[in-house]
């Protein structure tokens, strides 16, 4: 059982990897770019939120400090992708615990509204003077693509299909050791424990385990996670621009990504990402602005009418942390 | 006799009411004492107040000579007080095995061995390793009942309050649950509490008595001299002492 | 100098305003203990009820105030009976759909009028009141908004219906023992929460002479921070709060400028989060 889940994730990897090869055009191996930072997006939210039910809003704050961070980097220090993205990541964790851990301690639905409280905050900031001219207003901080002095050499032709293949290819790398990451916490008693907060906090903590610290630890790599895939999203769109915290363009994404794949499944989000992510594109030409409208209904529908699968795939799950 | 617990003019009061009010008394290693008293006399106030789900009022709770008044329940818990829960706790979507596997990965329960054997050996005790694989919302009631014990076991815990374990069970139920019981404290060593408003079963394996009637203590000592006691037959006035 | 009496004007005022928004908030988060995120979009919708049915379909200010608050009361209880009551169980959940209905009603005011700002007139005049210049629209709110706390709190206090509002907030199971359909009384409390947002849209709009399809998210953003900052669970903390928030803002956007207004009690919010997180009146968790 366990060798074919290990089988079916090689083969997946494999195919996932022979994609560009398929002879895509560029717009779609820039949709499946996207679609996997949103993969990872959301399994780094479903790895704290969807296991433990602290719903965190704010999760899209996490990535923006991500994405600022490396942004920053750039823009004042000279600051290498390839080095900013990793801080970037620390950056995000660290701003997180900061502001976070307080409200690690409230409850629920308490917890929610005050996450939600922050990337709304930063969305504002940003567009007001004088933090509009450090982070660039509405139209964000120009950054260059993580390999912009290797496409720089190639001929104009060439450079263009390299930059979305490459894009591909480094999204799929941190899709693919966030996933394995995510679902190492999550499969593990120390998932079984954050399921249990999810489920009884007060019968977690009379089992003598500190929830605090377990939070704590799957919000620190929830955040790490998030914030790397932040800072490679803004390279790969080449502007840090507040859009990344905004509920609509990133937010009700993730929450749909999540719940379509699964909530507490943590590797639901692997597929569910495509879908999203290519409807979302396709009904840009056929609906036009009706189609945000349409996913907010599709998402409401789901969670209405499949809340108990998405329950049962909670346990399935659960057994599988149990090495059966 | 060794005294493993202290409890010092305990008292907590909800909104004016009273709940528990200047209660003291002590448990001593090794023993079973009932806590017994009607329905509302504030049993399961005490039992939070000790175990530091609620924080009292005034007094204090003194473990093996240790203040561990306002700790918080994990600290608590892994100084190796457990309890059960009136209404039965559980993990509904976790598998039965994994909401033993809670206890068993606190530090105190991986003390000795790994969390997984802990979790199992718990579950073959209680008869409940047929059980592993089912989520713990689909067991019976009696059989939530057991899981309770099983994660009592999990923790190791030398000191255990039992609120209302027989609650809801058939006789036959509850005598399986007795002679659970009787093995933790006689083969386990675990000195043991028993919150019920029932005497009958408290009767045959309690050694001594505390008898709380509207969050006060009204009697302690031996359970056949509770039962002749005045106050404590005018608290129970009514109520059916003996069924 | 700060024109302090001015500055306490506008203080009282949208401090009534932020009141009767946040109420309408925390009622709901009493009777259902979910947070409903929607509740912005109710003002949205009367705001733009209110403005169709005014300055366009010719109705008195006064006979459009009124209009337009009952489909709101509507539009309330249907976001309930759509995201809220089937999910009600899960807290979590109701997060989820009530955002996503709030976003389909953001993006339907937005496609049928666009993102820009729509103006609306205010009420001309003003007294003269101890030296500080009153405006008449400002007279309105502070008269009609302390009628709205105080018709609710009677509400709450004197009638049957209060009563099985407040027995809901303490028990679902007991409304049902005393012979309540608690399910019956969250649709009520859906109808008054929705018209709260829509009486404090109304009293907004012209003070603000503008609406945007925005303008209910706003409210709700400035509603967490008022609810986080009051203690979470707390009503009078909350209406406390809606003072203390509206103070800030006023004396922020007197003594820098209106931008930083936005942002000065967030940053407050975000800190009292930090270092008080149960809130300047909240119980300790």
């Amino acid at each position: 059982m366990r060798y074919k889940g290990a089988a079916a994730a090689l083969v997946l990897a494999a195919g996932m990897f022979l994609l560009p090869r398929a002879g895509l055009g560029v717009r779609m191996l820039n949709s499946l770019a996207i679609a996997n930072i949103f993969a990872v997006y959301a399994l780094s939210f479903d790895v704290f939120s969807g296991t433990t039910l602290y719903l965190n809003l704010g999760h899209t704050f996490i990535i923006g400090i991500g994405a600022y961070t490396t942004a920053l980097l750039w823009r004042m220090k000279g600051v290498k992708p390839y080095i900013g993205i990793p801080i970037a990541g620390l950056a995000a964790m660290a701003v997180g615990i900061l502001v976070f851990l307080p409200s690690l301690r409230l409850r629920g639905a308490y917890f929610a509204i005050a996450s939600l409280m922050y990337p709304i905050a930063l969305y504002r900031i940003s567009t007001v003077s004088p933090f509009s001219m450090i982070l660039g207003g509405e139209g964000g901080i120009p950054v260059p693509h993580p390999l912009q002095s290797y496409l720089a050499e190639l001929p104009a032709a060439e450079a263009r299909r390299a930059f979305y293949t490459t894009s591909y290819y480094m999204s799929l790398l941190l899709l693919l050791a966030s996933a394995a990451a995510a679902y190492k916490i999550a499969y593990s008693s120390f998932g079984v424990v954050l399921r249990g907060i999810g489920q009884d906090e007060e019968l977690v903590e009379a089992s003598g385990v500190n929830t605090l610290r377990y939070k704590l630890l799957a919000f620190m790599a929830s955040s790490y996670i998030a914030g790397v895939a932040g800072a490679l999203h803004v390279h790969i769109l080449m502007a840090a621009s507040p859009e990344i915290l905004a509920l609509d363009t990133t937010l009700i994404p993730i929450l749909s990504i999540v719940v379509l794949g699964g909530l507490g499944t943590v590797i639901g989000p692997l597929g569910a990402s495509y879908i999203t992510i290519l409807a979302y594109e396709y009904l840009w030409g056929v609906m036009g602005e009706l189609r945000s409208i349409a996913f907010s209904l599709l998402l409401i529908a789901l969670i209405v009418f499949k809340p108990e699968g998405l329950i049962y795939t909670l346990y399935a799950k659960a057994r599988g942390a149990l090495g059966r | 006799m060794e005294e493993i617990l202290r409890v010092e003019g305990l008292s907590k009061s909800f909104g004016g009411i009273e709940a528990v009010k200047d209660v003291s008394f002590s448990v001593y290693r090794g023993e079973v004492l009932g806590l017994i008293g009607p329905n509302g006399s504030g049993k399961t106030t005490l039992v939070n107040l000790v175990t530091g789900l609620i924080k009292p009022d005034s007094g204090k709770v003194v473990y093996k000579g240790e203040d561990i008044t306002g700790l918080k329940p994990h600290v608590i818990a892994n100084k190796g007080i457990a309890r059960t829960f009136q209404q039965t706790k559980h993990f509904p979507y976790l598998p039965t095995i994994a909401n033993v596997l809670v206890p068993s990965m606190s530090p105190r329960g991986r003390r000795d061995g790994s969390p997984l054997e802990k979790a199992l050996e718990s579950l073959v005790f209680t008869g409940l390793l047929a059980e592993a694989d089912v989520p713990a919302g689909r067991l019976t009631h009696y059989q939530l009942k057991l899981l309770e014990l099983a994660r009592v076991m999990a923790l190791s815990p030398e000191l255990v309050f039992l609120d209302e374990v027989f609650g809801g069970l058939s006789p036959s139920e509850i005598e399986k649950v007795m002679e659970l019981l009787e093995y933790l404290n006689k083969g386990r060593g675990m000195t043991l509490v028993v919150i019920e408003h029932k005497l009958r079963y408290l009767m045959r394996m309690a050694d001594r008595v505390v008898v709380l009637s509207y969050g006060r203590k009204i009697f302690e000592g031996k359970p056949e001299e509770a039962v002749k006691h005045k106050e404590v037959i005018e608290a129970y006035l009514g109520r059916g002492v003996f069924t | 100098m700060i024109p302090v009496p001015t500055l306490f004007l506008y203080t009282i005022l949208y401090g009534f305003v932020y009141s009767i928004f946040a109420v309408g908030f925390a009622l709901i988060f009493g009777v259902a203990k979910v947070a409903n995120v929607a509740h912005g979009a109710f003002y949205t919708i009367a705001a733009y009820l209110y403005y169709v049915l005014w300055l366009k379909a010719g109705l008195s200010p006064v006979a459009a105030a009124v209009a337009c608050l009952p489909p709101t009361a509507l539009t309330g209880v249907l976001v309930g009976e759509l995201t809220i009551r089937p999910v009600l169980k899960a807290p979590v959940s109701v997060f989820v759909t009530t955002l996503a209905a709030s976003a389909v009603i953001e993006e339907v005011v937005r496609i049928l009028f666009s993102t820009n700002p729509l103006p609306v007139p205010t009420i001309r005049g003003s007294y003269s009141f101890l030296g500080v210049y009153v405006p008449k629209a400002g007279i309105l709110v502070v008269a009609l908004g302390l009628a709205a706390v105080a018709l609710l709190t009677l509400l709450l206090d004197k009638t049957m219906l209060g009563l099985f509002i407040r027995a809901t907030a303490e028990s679902w199971d007991e409304v049902r023992i005393i012979g309540g359909d608690p399910l019956r009384v969250f649709r009520v409390s859906m109808a008054l929460s929705a018209l709260y947002a829509g009486i404090a849209a109304v009293l907004l709009s012209p003070l603000e002479m503008a609406i945007t399809p925005y303008g209910g998210s706003l409210q709700l953003l400035k509603a967490f921070a008022i609810v986080i900052l009051g203690g979470l669970g707390s009503i009078a903390g909350s209406i406390a709060a809606s003072f203390i928030f509206s103070f800030i803002e006023q004396a922020v956007s007197f003594l820098f400028m209106a931008n930083y207004a936005y942002i000065a009690p967030l940053i407050l919010v975000v800190i009292m989060l930090v270092i008080r997180p149960r809130g300047l009146f909240g119980e300790e968790a």
